[in-house]
């Protein structure tokens, strides 16, 4: 039977009433542990695991993989409402969602959000529907040479979010690397800069880390200048229709979705490499090549589809090594992993073979649950909004209390509530002297991977760089690496020859 | 700005007394124990072995077990074991509290030269020992035979992947190391699941992999393993033991056990022996953990288990500090 025919055998699985019903509540339990700050798809995932284990296997893990996939749509509410990402793959959302939302444009922000998360959710489904084996096979072959080659370039990027002044960005990113840097290191198991607390022994959490740095500054700022998160002026738009899209804001959204949807589909399959990377990464790709890529970071429509098409592509992508190869993409896929093996399944590369209707059931259902969530997710836009309309005075001690919870609930130990504290109040002092707080995240999560990726490399080849060139795929990534860092350079140099020809003439 | 800063500290102060506060007991055992909850203490983040052992555990104490009171497992990750080890530590006279020991907990332990070693704490009963697998992606090597040829024809260049740094798989490679006489390179992973890619992809020649890992795997044709570090064959897998091959030394199981804080009372001890074996006999967790999960059945009570933690911290010992980690 051909792909298609048995992805309508599988929707004739997942459209039963049972089969629904476990969608659309795992879609429900998705959006509300994503909105919540500092719990997210894994956490949920594996909590709710063993409640799963009486239905039977194609239900349960429609469900969970339904709680996956709306994770990352309602990650984006807290993030454009409230500058709390709900989860880590929700950090490049705030960026331009929340000074969408201080604009007066919460709604269209959240329609963005929501649209842009079905465009990318839906084609990472559709590329693991058709293309799933093959991008898996492709996915293996990039090992740890290479996923340092695809780091470096994004790290390159940085140059881009450095802000208008550069030294002070570079500065930034610098202590992104040095926080990045604690804990124990990869290459021989020391502990570093841990000054001997248990800890610091595992490094800084990234969680604690954002929601201070975003979360807890914005209250301090609320705090100090005592001004309401959205002008009263501008508190009219609280229907769904008035936070419908403009055509040319849709026609803006599209393509940028879209992209990411494919970028962010390939880097949930890579090992490793999960929503959290794959936002990055589409942000940081549409900040280089996108047409309004001036004006991204300053509120526009185009960062949040990027971010947001990203980590839902991403998350149907990490299904794909999961369901054609036994191996899984992303820390919840292995959760999910377990769940199959629980449930008497065997993931392999004969899943597809040997139990065809559970595999078929689940991607057919993946089409439906997005369909949902992107319905629940609109429908509840004018109720979200509202939030806004909170008074200051009781927005203050609630987001710190969420800030706090969502800090604590993350290995329920009060050390990280305390580095929330302090990098609220470091990222406040940061920013009020103009020192952009992006870099830090980008440098933060991205150079530990780097320094893993480098080192496994160097432990593979015995110390040579050499597999950094005879690799195919690394090769091509470095160079187009020095491509980008010198491009800007050469183009300058190509007009200043022209100009002199000219002005000789 | 008063009335700001007045409901915001007093929101934060609510707030983190409601997360921040743990109940402290003093009852010692008697005929009416447990009266409340018991926590279990998971050193490692959800989703993880160690998680899904504790979360199984605590089911089967009130399915199985006969324990009235439920058991809640709350997750204490960090520093790999560190942190989970140093708050049951500090629960010194609280008769409510329970840990997983990992066998990885304590050489990390050890090698990172923690506070708490994981000998502080009270054994109590072990439950389960993991099993490891020398797996290649088929086709790389023909035999054990072909890759310890191979691995003794460049030193230093044949590559092991494998998850954790000082961890079980590391401890397996530098078993084969010193008994085999060769000089295979550890490259660690984060996740089973990356070592797996790294295998097949070609990245590295050969992969430290528990039998759940690579069963399907193995089926499909994909990966073939080529010996086991268990003291008899793993069901499931048709690959020779390092011990029937001539190395009895080579066998290498990871305990799963159940600890207690320090100087718990005896008949304390003695209860949650009981539910363990209970546990441990009972159907649900011989064929609905186990046997799942590819681990091996095996209960040591107390007594037992002190004496096991006690053989397993010197040979932990012996290895890393002949490899220079320790």
């Amino acid at each position: 039977m051909d792909t298609f025919g048995m992805l309508m055998n599988g929707f004739a699985n997942a459209m039963t009433l049972q089969n629904l019903f476990a969608a659309m509540l795992g879609a429900v339990m998705g959006l509300v542990v994503g909105a919540i700050p500092g719990m997210g798809s894994l956490a949920g995932v594996s909590l709710l695991l063993p409640l799963t284990f009486k239905l039977n296997p194609t239900t349960g893990i429609i469900m969970l993989a339904a709680i996956y996939y709306a994770n990352m749509y309602g990650g984006s509410y807290s993030a454009i409402l409230l500058n709390i990402p709900g989860d880590a793959s929700a950090v490049m959302t705030t960026l331009d969602g929340n000074p969408m939302a201080k604009k007066g444009q919460a709604g269209q922000a959240l329609f963005t959000a929501n649209l842009s998360s079905f465009i990318g959710g839906t084609i990472g489904i559709i590329l693991l529907t058709f293309l799933g084996p093959l991008l898996s096979r492709i996915g293996l072959s990039f090992g740890p040479a290479e996923i340092a080659a695809l780091i470096l370039l994004a790290l390159t990027s940085l140059g881009w979010l450095l802000g208008s002044d550069p030294m002070k960005g570079l500065i930034s990113a610098g202590l992104g690397i040095l926080l990045a840097a604690i804990g124990v290191d990869q290459a021989v198991g020391q502990p570093r800069f841990t000054f001997g607390s248990i800890n610091l022994l595992s490094g800084i959490n990234f969680i604690p880390l954002v929601i201070g740095m975003f979360g807890f500054a914005q209250v301090i700022d609320m705090a100090v200048k005592k001004k309401t998160m959205q002008s009263v002026s501008m508190v009219d738009k609280l229907t769904l229709r008035g936070s419908l899209l403009s055509r040319d804001q849709v026609k803006r959204i599209l393509p940028v979705a879209v992209r990411s949807g494919f970028l962010g589909t390939f880097v949930g399959l890579l090992p490793g490499a999960g929503a959290t990377t794959a936002t990055f990464l589409t942000y940081i790709f549409e900040k280089r090549i996108g047409k309004n890529r001036d004006k991204m970071g300053t509120g526009v429509v185009e960062g949040i589809a990027a971010a947001e098409s990203g980590n839902n592509a991403a998350s149907a992508g990490a299904f794909a090594p999961l369901l054609s190869l036994g191996i899984p993409g992303s820390g919840t896929t292995a959760v999910l992993l377990g769940g199959l093996m629980m449930w008497g399944l065997k993931p392999g590369p004969l899943l597809f073979t040997q139990s065809p209707d559970f595999v078929w059931g689940l991607i057919s259902s993946m089409y439906v649950g997005n369909i949902i969530c992107l319905i629940i997710g609109l429908a509840i836009i004018p109720g979200l909004v509202h939030i806004l309309r909170i008074p200051i005075s009781m927005m203050i001690p609630l987001v710190s209390a969420i800030c706090i919870i969502g800090s604590y609930s993350i290995g329920n130990n009060m050390f990280d509530v305390g580095i929330m504290l302090v990098s609220g109040v470091v990222a406040y002092l940061l920013s009020s002297h103009d020192f952009p707080v992006a870099p830090i995240l980008l440098a933060f999560v991205l150079a530990p991977r780097f320094e893993k990726s480098v080192t496994q490399a160097l432990d593979i080849s015995n110390g040579s760089f050499k597999i950094f060139i005879r690799s195919p795929i690394s090769l091509v990534l470095l160079c187009a690496t020095i491509l980008f860092v010198f491009m800007p350079l050469l183009l300058k140099l190509v007009r200043k020859h022209q100009t002199d020809k000219l002005s000789i003439n | 700005m008063k009335k700001i800063l007045a409901s915001f500290l007093c929101i934060a102060i609510i707030s983190s007394a409601f997360v921040g506060c743990q109940s402290q007991s003093t009852a010692s055992p008697s005929a009416d124990y447990p009266k409340k909850e018991i926590e279990l203490t998971c050193p490692y983040s959800p989703g993880g072995g160690s998680d899904i052992f504790a979360r199984t555990f605590a089911e089967a104490c009130t399915k199985v077990g006969g324990v009235p009171k439920n058991v809640m497992v709350v997750n204490k990750a960090g520093g790999s074991g560190a942190v989970g080890n140093a708050y049951v530590y500090g629960k010194k006279g609280d008769d409510y509290s329970l840990v997983t020991m990992v066998g990885g907990q304590m050489m990390t332990a050890m090698v990172n030269k923690s506070d708490v070693q994981a000998d502080m704490l009270t054994p109590i009963a072990c439950m389960a020992l993991d099993e490891f697998t020398l797996a290649i992606n088929t086709g790389r090597y023909e035999s054990l035979d072909a890759f310890i040829a191979a691995a003794k024809e460049k030193p230093g260049q044949i590559t092991v992947a494998g998850s954790g740094m000082a961890s079980d798989k590391q401890l397996c490679t530098e078993l084969m190391n010193q008994y085999l006489g060769l000089e295979l390179k550890y490259v660690s992973f984060d996740s089973g699941g990356e070592v797996l890619s790294a295998m097949i992809g070609g990245h590295v020649d050969a992969g430290i992999c528990g039998p759940s890992e690579i069963v399907s795997q193995i089926e499909a044709g994909q990966v073939t393993c080529l010996a086991t570090f268990s003291p008899e064959r793993l069901s499931g897998i048709e690959a020779p033991t390092f011990k029937e091959l001539g190395y009895p030394d080579m066998v290498f199981q990871m305990f799963r056990s159940i600890a207690g804080p320090p100087d718990m009372p005896p008949e304390l001890v003695a209860y949650w022996e009981e539910v363990c074996k209970k546990i441990s006999e009972s159907e649900e967790w011989q064929k609905g953990y186990c046997e799942k999960n590819g681990l091996t059945n095996k209960y040591l009570n107390s007594q037992d288990l002190k004496k096991y933690w006690e053989t397993e911290l010197e040979r932990y010992k012996e290895i890393w500090t002949s490899v220079g980690l320790m």
